[in-house]
C-alpha cells in the first residue's frame, strides 16, 4: 500500500476525468447548437432578401 | 411457399460450392494464409517461453478469424461484382432464407479448411488433436458457424459504406470477442480430453440469437 | 427549453451534487482500499446508465425498422453517443482506481475486456453512419448494426461471468461478501446512480431535441432554395 496522500491523487483523477468527459459531450452538443443558430441566421438573411416578413 | 424456400436455398449453396470448387481462389488463399500465420504465430510468441501445445487452440482460432475474415470479404465482394445481389433481392423468398445459405456455404467452407489445418497442428505444434475429437468438432463447428453468422451481417453492413474494405475487419473483430473467448477455451479443453460444457453452451446461445437476428434482419439490409 | 427540461435539470443538480457529498465525505472509507475506494461510487454510477443505453439503442433500432419513423432513429444515435460517454468514463476511471489498488492500470481482466468492447462496438454504431453516402441507407444501416452490437452485450457479459477474474465482484448481482457492508456506502452509490441516470435522461431529451431541429431546419433549407427559384 502507498501513503494516503498518493491516493488521494487518484481519487482526484479519477473524478475530474468523470467530469472532463462530461464536458466534452457538452462542448459537443454546443458546437452543433451553434452551427444550427448560424444557419438560422442565414436563412434569416436570404428570407429577408426574397422580401418575406420574417417578424410574426 | 416452403418448396420455394428450399430451392432457393440449395440454390444459392450449390452456387456457392461450385464455384468455390471451380476457382478454388477464397479456399487457396485462406487456407494458405492460416499455414502462414501459424508460422508466424510461433515466431512472434517463441521468446515468451509459452509451451507450443497450450497455444495451439489460440493459434488454430487466430487463423480462422483472419483467413475467416478474408473470405466472408471476398466471397460478398463478387457476388456484388457480377450483380448477384440484384438477382437474389428478385428471388421468392424472404432475405432470411438467403442469409442462411450463405452462412451454411461460408461455414462449410471453413471447417473444410479447418479439418485441413488439424493436422499441421499436430505437425507444427505437436498438438495432441485425438484426446476428444468428438467434442474438438463439434467447438470448431459451433465457433465456425458463430463466426460466420455475425460475420454475412456485418459484411452486408459495412458493404454500405465508403471504406468498407477497411471497414469490415474493424467493425467485425470487436462483435468476435465473445465467440472467440467462448472458442477458444472450448477448443482448449476439447484438447485436454475434457468436455467444455459451459462454453459450448454460450456457443449454442450466439448461434441461436444471431442467426435469428440475422434471419430478421437480412431484408432490412438487402433493400435498396 | 421547455419547464420540463428545466425542472429535470434541477433535480438532476441536487441529486449531482447530494451523490458527491456522500461519495466524497459521508460514506466511510474502506477498510482495505482507504479513500481511493470512492472512485468505485462514480465508476458503478455510470456504467449502469451506459448499459441502459446501449439496450435503448437496441429498442430504439427495432422500432424504427418497424416504423420506418427517423425519430427512432434519431433518438437511438443520441442515447448511443451518451452511452459512448459513460462507457468511456468507466474506461478513464477504472484504470485510475487499478492503479493504486492491483498496482497496475491495465489488466487483461474479462470485465475490463468486455468494457473495451462495448465501447469499440457503439464507437462504430455512432460513427458508421458518417461513412455511408446514401442518406436514405443511414439510419438502416444504424439500426441493424445497433441491434447486432445491443445483442453481443449480454453475451459479453455472460463470457466474462465464467472466465476467471480478478475484478471485484459485481455488487448488485455479486455474492453476499462483496464487498459493501456500511448503509452510507449503500445511499452514496444509490445516489450516484440516480444522478448518472438524470443525467442520461437530460443528455438525452437536449440531443433528440438539437436532432430534430437539425432536421427541420434541413427540410426549411429544401424549401428556401425553392424559393429563391433552384
Amino acid at each position: 500500500m502507498e501513503s494516503s496522500s498518493n491516493h488521494m491523487f487518484y481519487l482526484v483523477a479519477a473524478y475530474t476525468l468523470v467530469w472532463i468527459m462530461v464536458s466534452a459531450y457538452v462542448l459537443i452538443l454546443s458546437k452543433r447548437n451553434q452551427e444550427l443558430k448560424d444557419q438560422v441566421k442565414d436563412f434569416e438573411t436570404r428570407l429577408r432578401k426574397q422580401g418575406v416578413s420574417i417578424e410574426d | 411457399m416452403s418448396d420455394n424456400v428450399f430451392h432457393v436455398f440449395s440454390a444459392v449453396l450449390r452456387k456457392d460450392l461450385r464455384r468455390e470448387l471451380r476457382s478454388r481462389e477464397i479456399f487457396i488463399s485462406s487456407f494458405l494464409f492460416s499455414v502462414i500465420l501459424l508460422v508466424i504465430i510461433f515466431y512472434a510468441s517463441k521468446t515468451s517461453g509459452v509451451q507450443l501445445e497450450a497455444m495451439s487452440s489460440g493459434a488454430l482460432w487466430l487463423c480462422i478469424l483472419f483467413s475467416g475474415t478474408i473470405g466472408l470479404n471476398r466471397s460478398h465482394q463478387s457476388e456484388t461484382a457480377n450483380g448477384c445481389y440484384r438477382a437474389l433481392i428478385l428471388a421468392p423468398v424472404e432475405g432470411g432464407w438467403l442469409y442462411l445459405a450463405k452462412v451454411c456455404s461460408n461455414a462449410l467452407l471453413l471447417i473444410v479448411m479447418e479439418l485441413l489445418l488439424l493436422p499441421l497442428l499436430v505437425l507444427f505444434y505437436h498438438t495432441d488433436i485425438s484426446k476428444n475429437l468428438g467434442m474438438l468438432v463439434t467447438s470448431l463447428a459451433l465457433g465456425t458457424i458463430a463466426f460466420t453468422a455475425v460475420g454475412n451481417l456485418v459484411v452486408v453492413i459495412t458493404a454500405n459504406t465508403r471504406m468498407k474494405d477497411v471497414l469490415f475487419p474493424v467493425v467485425q473483430l470487436p462483435l468476435m470477442v465473445p465467440t472467440l473467448i467462448a472458442a477458444v477455451n472450448a477448443t482448449e479443453l476439447a484438447l485436454q480430453g475434457k468436455t467444455p460444457s459451459n462454453w459450448l453452451q454460450v456457443l449454442v446461445a450466439v448461434n441461436v440469437v444471431f442467426l435469428s437476428a440475422g434471419f430478421l434482419l437480412y431484408d432490412f439490409l438487402l433493400e435498396e | 427549453m421547455s419547464l420540463k427540461d428545466k425542472l429535470l435539470f434541477a433535480l438532476m443538480f441536487v441529486v449531482m451534487q447530494l451523490a458527491l457529498v456522500w461519495a466524497l465525505a459521508i460514506a466511510p472509507p474502506d477498510k482495505l482500499q482507504g479513500d481511493v475506494q470512492r472512485i468505485f461510487y462514480f465508476h458503478l454510477g455510470s456504467i449502469w446508465p451506459g448499459f441502459l443505453a446501449f439496450f435503448y439503442v437496441l429498442y430504439g433500432s427495432i422500432r424504427y425498422l418497424v416504423s420506418r419513423d427517423l425519430i427512432w432513429d434519431r433518438k437511438s444515435l443520441v442515447s448511443g453517443e451518451i452511452g459512448l460517454v459513460f462507457c468511456s468514463i468507466v474506461l478513464t476511471t477504472g484504470p485510475v482506481w487499478a492503479k493504486p489498488t492491483w498496482g497496475v492500470y491495465w489488466a487483461w481482466d474479462a470485465r475490463l475486456t468486455s468494457t473495451l468492447v462495448l465501447w469499440l462496438v457503439f464507437f462504430f454504431y455512432v460513427n458508421l453512419r458518417n461513412y455511408i453516402d446514401d442518406e436514405s441507407k443511414r439510419p438502416r444501416v444504424s439500426a441493424v448494426l445497433g441491434i447486432v452490437g445491443a445483442l453481443m452485450v449480454p453475451f459479453v457479459y455472460m463470457s466474462t461471468r465464467i472466465f476467471e477474474t480478478q475484478h471485484p465482484k459485481p455488487v448488485i448481482m455479486g455474492d453476499a461478501d462483496s464487498g459493501i457492508r456500511d448503509p452510507n456506502m449503500n445511499i452514496a452509490l444509490y445516489l450516484s446512480l440516480a444522478a448518472f441516470t438524470l443525467l442520461y435522461i437530460y443528455l438525452w431529451r437536449l440531443g433528440v431535441q438539437q436532432m430534430l431541429t437539425k432536421d427541420r431546419l434541413k427540410k426549411l433549407r429544401g424549401r428556401l432554395l425553392r424559393l429563391e427559384g433552384f
